[in-house]
């Protein structure tokens, strides 16, 4: 299923919001937040297409590290 | 319970003086220094006969009726003004003061008429109550010369009525227009026997700037002014103290009936949120409650374009739970949630985020202040630790700059605007940001000395460069900030403010504040004793909300203005219980009291306590839940007390995501726009009938009492938890109480709050648990709810909502004064006098250069939609920007503002929406409705 363009638009919104604290820390904020605030199906959607094209690099790296910790089975996000 | 009659004392309280000692009628007395005798008589239980005076309003000395003697004073002097003195002996009774009382009473009664019998104030008139106090017996003088007796009653308002043959000019109207309202609509017009009450020189008072607070109607000693209903209906027997369902003030009134039909609503000197004032919405727009158009039975349909079908509560009940599990079946536990109101209780809200977490299995569950005060909760949470404001509202009265954020209180919450605005007669300096001229700019004997009339969409770049300003300039107070805040965090937060970047020279072609009104407004908000913050929704629909509310923490934090009485950071909230609907977990992201999902402690309390296992995971989000209708995945919506397809932005697509559904439950007084889309009905309650509380922006809890017998049957607690019955899971509690208890239970910051308590101290401000058990008026006191403050950076990044050659003007939304949110209750009221319809208001230029004349009917076109409205031209919006209400579903004001929303909360950008204005050319009578 294609990425909705919803999540595209707020995803790269949120990286446009943590930018300033340069591409890793972004990134990893970025994920945090997926975690704390996006519903499972929305982070499963993004992640399945992180080679959308129309992501911010930033996204891209969050998802990457969301994968990780969705993988790492880890419930918390506080 | 019987009517009660709040005591009136005279004068206005004194408090914090040392007390005096002093003798009434041979009796000590002691009271505090600078009381009026009048006051120390009656707190002694002795009445002091009066007309002009009243404990609301500052003593006048015009009636000559409370006159008393004095040892060692020459004269009979007016006990209202004269202070007591220690060792005073005071006399409230002589034969000389019988005569004289008797002898002004004489002439009062020569020139009003003696109707007492057919009068709609018998048995409820000062006067009378006067005249019998003071033994009045006859009247020498006659009727037969000149008087006021054949003067016009003036009936314009639709809500009370002026009749000037029964005013005996004791200006206690005048006086409450201006101390109590502030608004100084009423004068006294003439002099001696040609004195007259007039509403200014609109000669009447519907024409003229009278605002119908109903406080001068509430300070008449007779007939003069008085509600129409109690004209209509009689003086009413018995009253119910209640809390209004209008604003985030919410005022506490006393409902007073004849058997079970409510008379009048008469704002509670006892409730501490307003201390007996009102405004036209809580005090006179509650027919609604009784409006025919009130759907009071259970309603199912098939299909939206089938007819509704009046049907038993079981068979509605029943219908919805089946249905909700079979959807459940098909696509699974995640594709149905739920929306909370903020218009309904604590307890109604509670039991609803609870259907869902245990009944529906999922966190899909979500509440209307997603799309007003979210970025609130996130930002305040991030840098205080928790979401609320930092104050009560008394605490505005201790303020000496006070500075108004994106809010328009004198339209949206006039009750506090009231005493704001008596404050700032004071002295108090005042500095509004907000794109538009608002009230508060220049109201009488008020004006602000800084008027930051920024561009929509540049709120972050403002407060960046004031604290900007703040830093470079030498204004932090560094003790605070050391002593409160994390240092590490301020650092780099110092450095990221500082920068050039910020600065107000750079920042001014963004927000078009000229850099030195900024620099000055800066100066004035750091250098200030007292600094406060007051805040609204200009500040949180934007796409940068929360970071908004995170540079007004900065602010404050960096100035210190956090953690004592007269500062603070205040979000004045929209509906009734904006606060307590937050508070009571319905984010889909946390449980009551702010906890997230994930917390397996917090969870397992809830577990525990629920005997089912919770989903750790947040759910979705209202505007998630359109998308994922729309999508397909999301296939049922129960929606409580809250009109989405005409509040929610962009409604054509929420229309579309709502006609997707396979099942749409609402629970509601009407049958608005969202019903449209609904497959179930299920009647609320209006809060005259409803038992619970309400949290007002203050976190103060307070009682909601029914008044009456809910006229659908249930209240509507108890219609959500046998929904969650009907679905296996079931909910069930004896009264509302309970339903606090529990709450009470498994939220901390709630601990300690009970109905019982309640209804003990009147009302309670969250935190209320042991550490707090009269809970908390000032929040952050030596130290913040996360411990130390904590700085955040807060780049501003532009909306991606731009002005274009096609869309060249900004649209931003607002409220007005006698509408309400989406107008379902104030539209069924007399308040449609004011404003039938809503309007937008375009500057003189813009409306030049199209063509557009005052009155003209327009095209307001956006990138997503667009709508009709008739034009005002009006200079209060800048150039290129245009302004208008939501009040009324046909004029679609939501049908042009788009789905952009803050990067962290999905809060709607409602206040920037680029768009072009065309005049409509053909007649507006050939295209209208009715115009």
């Amino acid at each position: 299923m294609p990425l909705r363009n919803d999540l595209v638009q707020m995803a790269n919104q949120i990286a446009a919001n943590f930018l300033h604290h340069g591409p890793e820390v972004a990134a990893s904020e970025v994920a945090a937040h997926l975690k704390r605030f996006w519903a499972p199906p929305m982070r499963a959607e993004l992640l399945a297409n992180l080679d959308d094209g129309r992501l911010d690099p930033i996204v891209v790296r969050a998802g990457e590290l969301l994968r990780e910790l969705e993988s790492a089975g880890s419930n918390s996000a506080s | 319970m019987p009517l009660v009659k709040e005591r009136d004392l005279g004068t206005r309280a004194v408090s914090g003086s040392p007390s005096v000692e002093l003798e009434i009628d041979g009796m000590a007395v002691a009271v505090p220094e600078g009381t009026s005798v009048m006051r120390a008589a009656a707190l002694a239980g002795i009445g002091v006969p009066k007309l002009c005076a009243t404990d609301s309003l500052a003593a006048f000395g015009s009636c000559r009726l409370c006159l008393v003697e004095i040892e060692g004073v020459r004269g009979t002097p007016a006990s209202c003004t004269t202070p007591v003195a220690p060792g005073m002996k005071v006399s409230t009774q002589t034969p000389r003061l019988e005569r004289l009382r008797r002898n002004v009473m004489e002439l009062y009664i020569s020139d009003h008429p003696l109707d007492c019998l057919t009068c709609a104030a018998n048995g409820d008139c000062e006067l009378q109550d006067m005249a019998g106090a003071v033994g009045l017996r006859e009247v020498r003088y006659g009727q037969a010369g000149q008087s006021h007796l054949g003067e016009v009653k003036d009936t314009t308002n639709p809500y009370f009525a002026f009749d000037p043959a029964k005013c005996i000019v004791c200006s206690r109207c005048v006086r409450a227009c201006e101390e109590t309202q502030g608004t100084f609509a009423l004068t006294i017009t003439g002099r001696g026997f040609g004195s007259r009450v007039a509403p200014g020189p609109a000669g009447n008072f519907f024409d003229s700037e009278c605002v119908s607070c109903g406080a001068c109607v509430q300070a008449c000693p007779t007939d003069a002014l008085e509600e129409k209903s109690v004209i209509d209906m009689g003086v009413p027997d018995r009253s119910v103290l209640t809390t209004c369902a209008y604003c985030g003030v919410g005022c506490s009134f006393r409902a007073e009936l004849r058997g079970d039909e409510v008379v009048r609503m008469v704002p509670s000197k006892s409730g501490q949120a307003n201390e007996g004032h009102s405004c036209v919405k809580g005090r006179f727009a509650w027919g609604y409650a009784t409006h025919r158009e009130r759907v009071v039975k259970p309603m199912i349909r098939e299909a939206i374009t089938d007819p509704w079908r009046e049907v038993s509560w079981e068979e509605a009940i029943g219908y919805a739970g089946s249905r909700l599990r079979e959807i459940q079946a098909t696509y699974g536990v995640a594709s149905i949630g739920g929306i909370t109101s903020s218009r309904c209780t604590n307890e109604e809200v509670f039991v609803v985020q609870k259907m869902v977490r245990a009944a529906f299995g999922n966190n899909n569950v979500d509440t209307c202040a997603r799309v007003c005060h979210s970025p609130t909760g996130f930002g305040l949470s991030q840098t205080f630790g928790t979401s609320a404001g930092t104050q009560d509202f008394a605490s505005v009265a201790e303020a000496d700059v006070i500075m108004v954020v994106g809010a328009n209180p004198s339209e949206a919450h006039p009750v506090f605007a009231s005493r704001m605005k008596r404050r700032l007669r004071e002295g108090a300096r005042l500095v509004v940001v907000d794109p538009r001229r608002i009230d508060l700019v220049r109201a009488p004997h008020i004006e602000a000395s800084h008027h930051l009339q920024l561009q929509p969409g540049s709120n972050v770049a403002l407060i960046n460069a004031m604290a900007h300003v703040v830093v470079t300039e030498g204004l932090v107070d560094r003790d605070f900030v050391s002593e409160r805040c994390e240092m590490d965090d301020f650092a780099v937060w110092e450095k990221f403010i500082s920068t050039d970047i910020n600065s107000p020279e750079a920042t001014e072609p963004i927000t078009g504040v000229p850099a030195g009104e900024v620099r000055a407004a800066a100066r004035l908000y750091a250098g200030a004793p007292n600094a406060a913050i007051y805040y609204g929704l200009g500040v949180t629909e934007h796409s940068q909300g929360s970071t908004m509310v995170m540079g007004l923490a900065n602010l404050a934090m960096a100035t210190g203005n956090i953690g004592r009485v007269g500062v603070g950071v205040n979000p004045l909230r929209g509906q009734n219980n904006v606060q307590g609907s937050c508070d009571m977990g319905s984010f889909p992201h946390e449980f009551s009291g702010y906890r997230h999902v994930s917390d397996d402690t917090v969870r397992h309390v809830f577990e525990e306590l629920w005997g089912r296992t919770l989903d750790p995971e947040p759910g979705l989000r209202i505007p998630n839940m359109f998308d994922a209708a729309i999508e397909g995945t999301f296939r049922a919506l129960f929606v409580q007390g809250e009109d989405i397809a005409q509040s929610d932005p962009n409604v054509n697509h929420v229309k579309a995501a709502l006609e997707s559904l396979e099942l749409c439950i609402v629970q509601d007084l009407f049958l608005n726009e969202t019903a449209s889309f609904a497959h179930v009905f299920l009647p609320g309650t209006s809060f005259l009938e409803k038992d619970g509380t309400f949290t007002n922006a203050e976190r103060r809890i307070n009682r909601v009492r029914p008044v009456m017998a809910p006229r659908n049957g249930k209240q509507e607690w108890q219609v959500v938890c046998e929904l969650s019955s009907a679905m296996g899971y079931p909910m069930q509690y004896d009264n509302a109480s309970r339903i606090m208890d529990e709450i009470a239970a498994t939220t901390p910051t709630f601990a300690g709050v009970s109905f019982r308590k309640l209804d003990e101290l009147g009302s309670l401000q969250w935190p209320c648990n042991e550490a707090a058990p009269l809970g908390t008026p000032t929040m952050h006191v030596g130290t913040f709810v996360r411990g130390k403050g904590r700085f955040l950076e807060t780049p501003f990044v532009p909306t991606e909502e731009r002005a274009s050659r096609r869309y060249p003007l900004i649209l931003t939304t607002g409220r007005i004064l006698t509408q309400y949110n989406v107008g379902a209750q104030t539209r069924r009221t007399g308040n449609v006098a004011w404003h039938p319809e809503d309007v937008l208001e375009i500057h003189p230029h813009d409306a030049e250069d199209r063509g557009i004349s005052d009155g003209d009917w327009v095209t307001v076109t956006s990138r997503v939609g667009q709508t009709e409205l008739r034009c005002r031209l009006s200079p209060r919006v800048p150039v290129g920007v245009v302004y208008t209400t939501f009040h009324h579903p046909v004029s679609g004001a939501n049908v042009v503002t788009t789905e952009h929303s803050d990067w962290a909360t999905n809060c709607p950008e409602y206040k920037v929406t680029a768009v072009e204005v065309r005049a409509l050319r053909a007649p507006a009578s050939a295209l209208h409705r009715g115009a």
